[in-house]
């Protein structure tokens, strides 16, 4: 009770101080009227009487002590001088929208930035004890290959020779399922995997259960016909049918038994697998080594370490190097933690986006102090009286920032919405595979992020202008002030430094733009080995249950290709088993007839099933020999294309009429080589990674292909009319992915178009400051010296002069600014470096061209307070003191 | 005589000392205390609203606006429930004190 009561009496007097003081006003009168009373009672004159009990009560003071008891002084002052600042804001509209806008803006950049940053790089993955979680994956440096997918049998021997992990689980991530049955076929993403995935992951269904061993390969049972169904994919197919277990659905004609749903929260590998099947596999790759096509995750057993668990698997491969020479040859494993894996391809650019960001915003503080400071300056005279009356330094700060709590706090709540906003636009731009993306909102670290940036904003902007009132004491200011309001030279300096500090930062984030720019220019002049123009693509996946021999589905996808071809807007159309840029590869060795493939390096290379038509229809140029025709079917001769890398292989002679094999052991299978033509960029347009071999469709057919198809006209209208031409085919056919190949180029540059962007605009915003706070600077400077002008001009200066010293110092302010920043971009050059294509990190031209345009920014902003210096009527400008 | 100017810090004990019987206002305060040590302490207006305004803050005392006894608006002061502990423990402490000093005085 007694600490309500005491609230309640504090809050009242802190709240309405004036109705306070009203009641105790009323309060002492009552007092001084009975003390008149008594004296007149007592025989004095009724005014007597007043002046007497007015003399006996006392002044003012005991209003003020009855207030200062009731006041706890400090949040009495923080409220007073927050009040204080609302009046100021609304005295001064202009100001304070300046103001809110800059915080709202740096603190909406800021932290949409940092929720991006700490939702992708920093929260912990969504599984228990998530820092013990780990990948492993083999690695092959021989063949070119740093890192590669798993190969079976090493997870099996690692499973029972480690002593580091837990368990380890393998997977198959890309099995993809046409789903049949209720409403349209249905293209679904999902994966095989071990049963033990989940209990490593720490993972629990919603409803129904995960896999059993006796479902799971890896640990000896068999293979069953079961299903593990997302959140997602339960409630969009199946209406989030509590009953859902126990039913028989249709994964690509097969019956398969719904055994549970995931949580909602689960996305693993990614957000884009919507259903799980227990791992199958071939028993004999077990013994012959040689299928690398899986992915895997191992627990940590408590307090292992990475580096020792990297130890123990380094020991494991040099024994399995030992016992399996042929195959294990040059592999070797590595352990990579789970959450730094994942994000591994987007840490760099989100820190330096964070960067960019937060520079912006300090940027933005730099006005901002430079305003305040400016009116603080114009409040010189009330500052340094109240610094005279005994107002302590900490005092004066503590007033300046309790002026600006409620412009701080109507920024800080606009940019947070805008941050909220931002997110909500933002997130479905990003690139899809991008990595935990599904993840990004503003969660409790940002929020308290931007907390923290407000207080830092309310330091770095508050303080300025406290120490420039504070600064020099009363007597100096009251000389400046008999003076003639001139500024002290401490005072402009600190505005100068502030500017330079804001020259040097925005051309640190201009030069970064510049170079991310070349760079992204760079990548657009990359030409990836076709074209992409005109072309419609989309993704075809022939089940397998209907289609069961490679004859049935070389059939089906010729019928396709043919009825496509057919339609009267196609100019061609061709089939493949991986579109370039799209993701996904299919890899393998080949050995030439007569060359060692340890000579050749083709340990790794893109294998291609293609129709006839596909290398006319991306415009890939054939450039020796023929390319495949209706005549290679299953029944002829053996024939492979191989690209131009591949054929420098034989130096100058002719390919041609050589023999080629995939190199896996005991496979001896010839194919002749009929033609070479131009290489392709398939994986990435920043990096070339593999040579490509082609074989023809019919003679090594794939369930899963591409269609590919040339257009007369628009290729982005072709969509309705090729899906027609599929399901008149096969009605149950599922397409999907079907975009035109440009958009499939421009998915690809997604990520790096993002980070491009994002830069730029930052760079944008930032110059845009940065010319405001230059022009604050040199406009202030040539007010203060209006008269020093007027008095020049009449003594016979010309305006040309003038003009030139006002030009020269923003020149100076530039000249120190602009080394500043140089020499912080050359500094910070390293970690750019790392996401420039082609462009050299220390790029002269895009330095030259940053400094360039900074340059022609500052000397606008210097140029128009120049003209009004030098426009000044000396007449005015002296009798304006 | 001339009252007698209060002694530091006794001010509180004397003002909840007068609020035990019955709550008043702050004229009423100060007559009574007047009145209770024989005309010889007098409280200063100067300090009596402040220190009513500081009991009030620590909890001691409550304050509600009521009509004086001649139809005045006036605040009248309580004595709260830690108020009444307070007075007894100020009560025991000033006991003991002016016993010594007592004492000292008759000793010497």
């Amino acid at each position: 009770m007694r600490v309500i009561d005491i609230l309640q009496h504090r809050l009242r007097a802190l709240l309405r101080p004036g109705a306070s003081d009203r009641e105790l006003d009323e309060e002492l009168q009552l007092h001084v009227d009975r003390l008149v009373e008594e004296h007149i009672e007592a025989g004095m004159s009724p005014d007597e009487a007043r002046a007497v009990a007015r003399r006996e009560f006392g002044g003012v003071q005991i209003v003020e002590a009855c207030r200062d008891a009731r006041r706890i002084m400090w949040i009495g002052n923080a409220w007073q001088d927050a009040r204080y600042g609302v009046r100021l804001m609304t005295r001064a509209p202009g100001f304070a929208a300046a103001v809110i806008l800059t915080i709202a803006l740096g603190i909406c950049a800021t932290t949409a930035m940092f929720s991006v940053v700490d939702s992708v790089l920093l929260q912990p993955l969504p599984y228990r004890e998530p820092d013990r979680l780990v990948n492993l994956w083999n690695t092959s440096p021989k063949r070119g290959l740093p890192r590669a997918y798993v190969g079976s049998a090493n997870v099996a021997d690692w499973k029972v020779r480690n002593h580091v992990f837990e368990d380890i689980a393998m997977l198959r991530a890309v099995a993809n399922f046409n789903l049949t049955g209720q409403g349209e076929p249905e293209r679904l993403f999902g994966s095989r995997v071990s049963a033990n995935l989940f209990p490593i992951l720490g993972v629990t269904p919603l409803i129904g259960r995960t896999f059993t061993r006796d479902e799971d390969q890896l640990s000896g049972g068999t293979d069953e016909r079961v299903a593990l169904l997302t959140y997602g994919l339960w409630v969009r197919r199946f209406g989030a049918d509590p009953a859902i277990v126990g039913r028989t659905i249709h994964l690509s004609g097969e019956p398969f038994t719904v055994v549970g749903v995931m949580r909602e929260d689960f996305a693993y590998p990614t957000r884009e697998y919507q259903i799980y099947v227990p791992l199958t596999f071939d028993p004999r790759e077990l013994v012959e080594r040689t299928n690398y096509s899986y992915l895997s995750v191992a627990r940590l057993k408590p307090g292992v370490t990475v580096q020792r668990a990297q130890a123990e698997l380094d020991v494991i491969s040099a024994d399995l190097e030992r016992e399996h020479p042929r195959q294990n040859d040059g592999i070797g494993a590595e352990v990579a933690p789970m959450l730094t894996d994942t994000v591994s391809t987007v840490r760099t650019p989100l820190y330096v986006l964070l960067a960019a960001v937060a520079t912006m915003l300090l940027i933005g503080c730099a006005n901002l102090a430079n305003l305040l400071v400016a009116r603080a300056l114009a409040r010189q005279r009330e500052l340094s009286v109240r610094a005279a009356l005994g107002a302590s330094r900490a005092r004066l700060i503590a007033q300046s920032i309790g002026e600006l709590l409620p412009m701080l706090a109507a920024g800080g709540a606009a940019g947070l919405l805008g941050a909220a906003w931002a997110i909500d636009v933002l997130v479905p731009l990003l690139p899809a595979d991008m990595p935990r993306v599904e993840n990004v909102g503003l969660h409790l670290p940002a929020l308290l992020f931007t907390i923290a940036a407000l207080a830092l904003i309310a330091l770095c902007v508050g303080i300025w202008p406290a120490l420039a009132a504070s600064r020099g004491g009363l007597s100096a200011t009251v000389s400046d002030l008999s003076r003639g309001n001139s500024e002290s030279a401490v005072r402009s300096r600190t505005r100068d430094v502030l500017v330079i500090g804001q020259i040097a930062a925005t051309l640190w984030l201009v030069i970064g733009a510049a170079l991310l720019l070349r760079s992204f220019s760079e990548l657009r002049k990359v030409n990836p080995g076709f074209n992409a123009e005109k072309v419609y693509s989309l993704h075809l996946a022939f089940a397998r249950s209907k289609y069961p021999k490679d004859a049935d589905i070389a059939a089906l996808g010729n019928r396709i290709v043919d009825r496509v071809t057919a339609l009267p807007e196609v100019e061609l159309a061709g089939l493949v088993n991986r579109l370039p840029l799209a993701g996904g590869n299919q890899t393998g060795g080949i050995a030439f007839e007569g060359i060692d493939p340890k000579v050749t390096g083709t340990g790794n290379v893109d294998y291609r099933s293609v129709t006839p038509d596909y290398f006319r229809t991306l415009q890939i140029p054939l450039q020796a020999g023929r390319a495949f025709t209706a005549y290679d079917r299953e029944t002829a001769p053996a024939v492979a294309i191989i690209d131009e890398q591949l054929a420098r292989l034989f130096d100058r002679a002719n390919p041609v009429g050589r023999r080629v094999r995939i190199a896996v052991p005991g496979f001896d299978h010839w194919m002749t080589i009929v033609g070479v033509v131009g290489h392709i960029r398939h994986d990435r347009i920043d990096a070339d990674t593999r040579p490509q071999i082609y074989f023809p469709f019919e003679q090594r057919a794939q369930d899963r292909m591409a269609l590919v198809v040339r257009s007369r006209n628009d290729p982005a209208a072709l969509g309705a009319a090729l899906a027609g031409a599929i399901r008149s085919v096969d009605p149950e056919q599922p397409v999907y992915d079907a975009r035109t190949l440009s958009a499939v180029v421009d998915r690809a540059l997604g990520q790096r178009w993002l980070q491009t962007s994002l830069l730029a605009a930052f760079a944008a915003i930032a110059v845009v400051l940065a010319s405001i706070g230059v022009y604050g600077v040199i406009a202030y400077a040539v007010s203060q010296r209006r008269r020093e002008f007027g008095i020049r001009l009449a003594l016979g200066a010309r305006r040309v002069e003038i003009m030139r010293d006002v030009l020269m110092r923003g020149l100076v302010l530039f000249g120190v600014g602009g080394v500043v920043g140089l020499l912080a971009a050359a500094a910070s050059a390293r970690v750019l470096g790392s996401l420039l294509f082609n462009v050299s990190r220390f790029d002269v031209s895009s330095f030259a061209a940053a400094t360039a345009v900074l340059f022609v920014v500052a000397l606008v902003a210097c140029a128009l307070p120049a003209r009004r210096a030098a426009s000044v009527d000396p007449s005015v400008a002296l009798r304006a003191e | 005589m001339k009252p007698i100017d209060l002694v530091q810090g006794t001010l509180d004990l004397l003002i909840l000392k007068a609020l035990a019987v019955e709550p008043m206002h702050g004229w009423a305060i100060a007559k009574r205390i007047r009145m209770l040590s024989n005309d010889v302490l007098a409280v200063q207006q100067g300090s009596l609203y402040p220190a009513l305004h500081r009991l009030e803050q620590q909890g001691w005392v409550s304050a509600k606006w009521g009509v004086s006894e001649q139809n005045r608006r006036a605040r009248f002061y309580a004595l709260t429930r830690a108020g009444r502990k307070q007075l007894d423990l100020e009560s025991a402490l000033w006991e003991r004190l002016a016993a010594a000093i007592t004492l000292v005085v008759r000793t010497a």
